[in-house]
């Protein structure tokens, strides 16, 4: 890996960064907040600081960008957008503690929405659009962002795609990685504009649609209430979100084809299907759950549909408290966030592909067990996997668990009980948010111990970035020379 | 632009490489995955696994959508039928490699408007070109192909006791006719006719055909016929190079391992010599007197070989030596062993195809050592006026035109000679005329249309 090139690089992700903070310092300076307006200028400042600093460190850097390179870049900036989102809070004080930072600071990147804030309607205005944002841009990739936005990096630009967009196939759109990248965005941007548009009719305040639009679809899950999308108590936003998240859940590659004209392939799409059947049995068994609850059967659907797509999206919204919901219901809802989303979603998760992947190859192994000379191709949809993708969905597969275990093992012995120890570290690695008991959807997660925190916090960004592409920085491979 | 490259092996991706840092948009197609793969480590490109020669897999890869479609497979069949094919599909413009010399009907090594395919390209027969001018330009001031290789134009300097010292410049005539359109000199480039005495340290500018070129040269530098070649390898470059050679060279001799292609390649060359034996044993080159040659080129199919008898001439004494390069990225080492030059399918292919681009005109542009003009290759585009000719052009007037060349070959660029459509026009000009003849030329194709 080479230092400079990552230095380099990096310096101009952190540049997009400070750029970023200038729109809540916009907002806090045209509502006359003086203190929030000085925290999100300086902390601008530190950035750019830091990014030049960066810049002149890797001045000399060499031309071409290598797949080592880029992954040191993705990892890099991902643990550096942890503390420079975290600086507004800390200088503000809205979170006067490091670790409850960077934590909140690192779950908005992630798209995770987990928080470290009790009384979140107590936040500045300039904050909670700052962690919507964080959201929003985290979501569809700060990376995919700058290899959109800057010209010319070449074959670099591909690895730094496919080091932050990692998935089990990653396919390009388009002949090349920067058309991609534009193309992915530009949907993204126009589906936040139109989800913006429908809240503000439902009657939200254009602040709010704004800020709920960017969790939306980043599938992040900060709200600016503390009661989250419940507070509202509005049948119409619900649906309208209901609808956005499950936008968001499912591959942004099929909508580029229905620009092109391609609709059928929205429907015929195995993991669309796979994933919408699987949502279609979590929100008829919530529904049952909950009917004698609240009476009225539309009422029930939505409140089941919105719990249920809210974790399966990885969003963490809600509107009513699901650990009130019957055990069954409570244990799907924890089974579902280990799937997540579909590949290529701002979804988190091991993806619904890979679940569907992992069930093939299973019901593969049972005919091998009749019949071990066969040969059996294992398809999803009408294309057959390829051996070596094969492996790489077993091995991440059980990489994921690994690490589920592992840290839930360390959630344990810092005082957790277990079933909020495995909830917080599954809820993290899948971007979803709450959790279950002392991390439900009514908690919070600033009683964490401060060394609790910032372990999810890497948990979230390995979950992010799908393990595999953290983890190879930490390997003494990357480093040799 | 969008350009589907069907075929990632060594011409493929290297063309592939070399259009997407052009900011082109490429579409790498291959039946095999693993070509792909290491393809796509270096290149930022899109690709599809499949048979680019079945309908399906062309339309997954949008040829419709092409600008320009190119099959550069291993196999002549397959590339002809994909180029055509991505036709029928609808694709702007389409290349195919086709490498067996016989398939062609004139010498030239591009091919147009066979089965609705834009050019067909011979990949050895363009490395045979490319191996030719290099060894041409090592005795030239300056040497370059233009048109498609039919043009070739040669700055040539005169030593004492050239043949043509004391000449009116625009009296001289060589086995070609009269190639000499220019004298250098003192750095100025001036009209033959204004040369009436030639003397030491004037520079000729040859244009006309590679092979009257060559010749020309040869003959004013009285060098004609005095050399010896060697060529090791006799396969398709072997056997066509030997053929050009003979005309310059005393003696061409080529070193083939396989019997049976000797017997053939002795019938197929009268005046060359046909050895059988392996050109990378020392023992066999020391029995040749290889220290007596001239010039060695290495042409068998391996870079090892090619390599290893490079070295083993330049060791034993032979003046220059030269050798093809089928791998992407060899080239510069050869030239650091010591390799007097090196031509490569992969390269060849990807410049020809480059010239083939939609193009504003313009096709190429190269200085001429210490003068105070440069070369550039126009091409004319559509002419509705049959009737047009040299004299219509009215270039500017500092400019002058030095060679035209068509699918034919090369025209001398007589005042009254008939400009077809699509010809290519090489011009002489000041570097600050550059904009007004391509201007010019521009106008020219916006009138007519």
């Amino acid at each position: 890996m080479n230092l400079r090139a990552v230095a380099w690089y990096s310096s101009s992700l952190l540049l997009l960064v400070a750029a970023m903070m200038m729109a809540p310092a916009i907002l806090a300076a045209a509502e006359g907040q003086a203190r929030s307006m000085q925290a999100y200028l300086g902390s601008a400042m530190l950035t750019t600081l830091t990014a030049v600093i960066l810049r002149r460190l890797g001045r000399a850097k060499p031309s071409v960008l290598h797949r080592k390179d880029a992954l040191g870049v993705v990892s890099f900036v991902w643990l550096l957008l942890g503390v420079f989102g975290a600086l507004p809070f800390l200088l503000e004080g809205s979170i006067p503690n490091v670790a409850g930072a960077v934590f909140e600071a690192v779950s908005g990147f992630t798209t995770t929405g987990a928080t470290v804030v009790a009384d979140v309607d107590g936040l500045s205005r300039a904050t909670n659009l700052w962690r919507c944002e964080m959201h929003w841009v985290g979501g569809m990739g700060i990376v995919v962002l700058f290899v959109a936005v800057f010209p010319q990096l070449g074959v670099g630009a591909k690895h730094l795609f496919k080091a932050e967009v990692a998935g089990p196939i990653t396919e390009g759109l388009r002949p090349r990685i920067k058309q991609t990248a534009l193309s992915l965005w530009w949907i993204y941007a126009a589906m936040t504009l139109v989800a913006t548009g429908c809240l503000i009719l439902a009657g939200m305040s254009t602040y709010d649609a704004v800020c709920h639009a960017f969790s939306t679809l980043g599938t992040g899950g900060f709200s600016t209430r503390s009661a989250s999308i419940g507070a509202y108590h509005s049948p119409a936003i619900d649906w309208i979100i209901i609808v956005f998240m499950l936008l968001s859940g499912l591959n942004f590659a099929l909508y580029y084809g229905v620009l092109r004209g391609e609709v059928r392939g929205l429907f015929n799409n195995y993991e669309v299907r796979f994933y919408v059947l699987v949502n279609v049995l979590v929100v008829a068994v919530i529904f049952v759950g909950i009917l004698p609850r609240h009476g009225d059967a539309l009422v029930a659907l939505r409140h089941s549909a919105f719990q249920t797509l809210a974790v399966t999206t990885t969003t963490g919204f809600m509107t009513e408290d699901y650990e009130t919901y019957p055990q069954l219901a409570r244990f799907l809802l924890f089974a579902c966030m280990f799937m997540g989303g579909c590949a290529g979603s701002t979804a988190g998760g091991l993806k619904a592909s890979r679940i569907y992947a992992l069930l093939r190859l299973a019901t593969r192994e049972l005919r091998l067990v009749m019949q071990p000379q066969e040969v059996v191709a294992v398809r999803l949809g009408r294309t057959a996997i390829p051996p070596g993708i094969e492996r790489t969905i077993l091995v991440y597969g059980a990489a994921y668990f690994l690490l589920f275990f592992a840290a839930s093992t360390v959630m344990v012995g810092l005082g957790l009980d277990i079933m909020s120890a495995m909830s917080a570290v599954v809820s993290c690695l899948s971007s979803v948010g709450p959790g279950f008991e002392q991390v439900g959807p009514m908690q919070n997660y600033g009683f964490v111990p401060a060394g609790g925190k910032l372990l999810l916090a890497f948990c979230m960004i390995a979950g992010r970035l799908e393990i595999f592409a953290l983890f190879a920085v930490f390997s003494p491979e990357c480093w040799r020379r | 632009m969008r350009v589907v490259i069907v075929g990632a092996g060594e011409v493929g991706s290297h063309l592939a490489r070399e259009l997407s840092t052009q900011r082109m948009e490429i579409v790498l197609v291959d039946k095999l995955s693993a070509a792909l793969s290491s393809a796509e480590e270096s290149i930022d490109a899109l690709t599809l696994a499949g048979d680019g020669a079945h309908w399906q897999v062309l339309q997954r890869a949008e040829v419709k959508r092409a600008d320009l479609v190119v099959a550069v497979t291993g196999s002549d069949e397959a590339n002809l039928v994909i180029a055509a094919l991505a036709r029928a599909e609808g694709a702007a413009r389409c290349v195919a490699r086709v490498d067996a010399a016989g398939f062609y009907r004139s010498l030239a090594s591009v091919e147009q408007g066979v089965l609705g395919i834009d050019s067909l390209l011979c990949a050895s027969r363009l490395v045979t070109l490319e191996l030719l001018r290099l060894m041409r330009a090592r005795r030239a001031n300056f040497l370059a192909f233009f048109g498609a290789n039919h043009i070739a134009a040669c700055l040539l300097l005169l030593h004492d006791g050239s043949s043509a010292l004391g000449q009116h410049a625009g009296s001289i005539r060589s086995a070609g006719g009269k190639l000499v359109r220019a004298v250098v000199r003192d750095g100025v480039l001036r009209p033959p006719e204004d040369i009436t005495r030639l003397e030491v340290g004037d520079r000729l500018l040859l244009v006309g055909g590679p092979t009257s070129v060559a010749i020309a040269q040869d003959q004013l530098q009285d060098t004609l016929k005095t050399r010896r070649a060697i060529l090791v390898g006799g396969g398709d470059v072997g056997s066509q190079l030997a053929r050009v050679l003979t005309e310059t060279e005393r003696r061409v001799e080529i070193i083939e391992q396989d019997g049976v292609r000797c017997e053939q390649l002795a019938q197929e060359l009268p005046g060359v010599h046909v050895i059988h034996g392996d050109g990378t044993s020392i023992a066999l080159l020391r029995d040749l007197q290889i220290q007596n040659a001239d010039c060695l080129l290495a042409v068998t199919k391996s870079d090892e070989a090619n390599l290893m008898v490079s070295l083993l001439a330049n060791n034993l004494g032979v003046q220059s030596s030269f050798a093809i390069v089928h791998r992407h990225g060899y080239s510069d080492v050869y030239e650091h062993l010591g390799v007097h030059g090196t031509a490569g399918p992969h390269e060849v292919i990807a410049r020809a195809v480059t010239s083939l681009l939609p193009n504003d005109g313009m096709l190429r542009r190269e200085r001429l050592p210490d003068c105070s003009h440069e070369l550039v290759e126009l091409s004319l585009g559509e002419l509705t006026d049959a009737r047009m000719t040299v004299s219509d052009l009215a270039l500017p007037p500092s400019c002058m035109l030095v060679g035209v060349s068509d699918g034919e070959g090369f025209h001398a660029p007589a005042p009254g000679f008939a400009l077809a459509p699509h010809s290519r026009l090489l011009v002489a000009e000041p570097a600050h005329a550059y904009r007004d003849v391509v201007k010019r030329v521009r106008e020219l194709g916006r009138a007519k249309r």
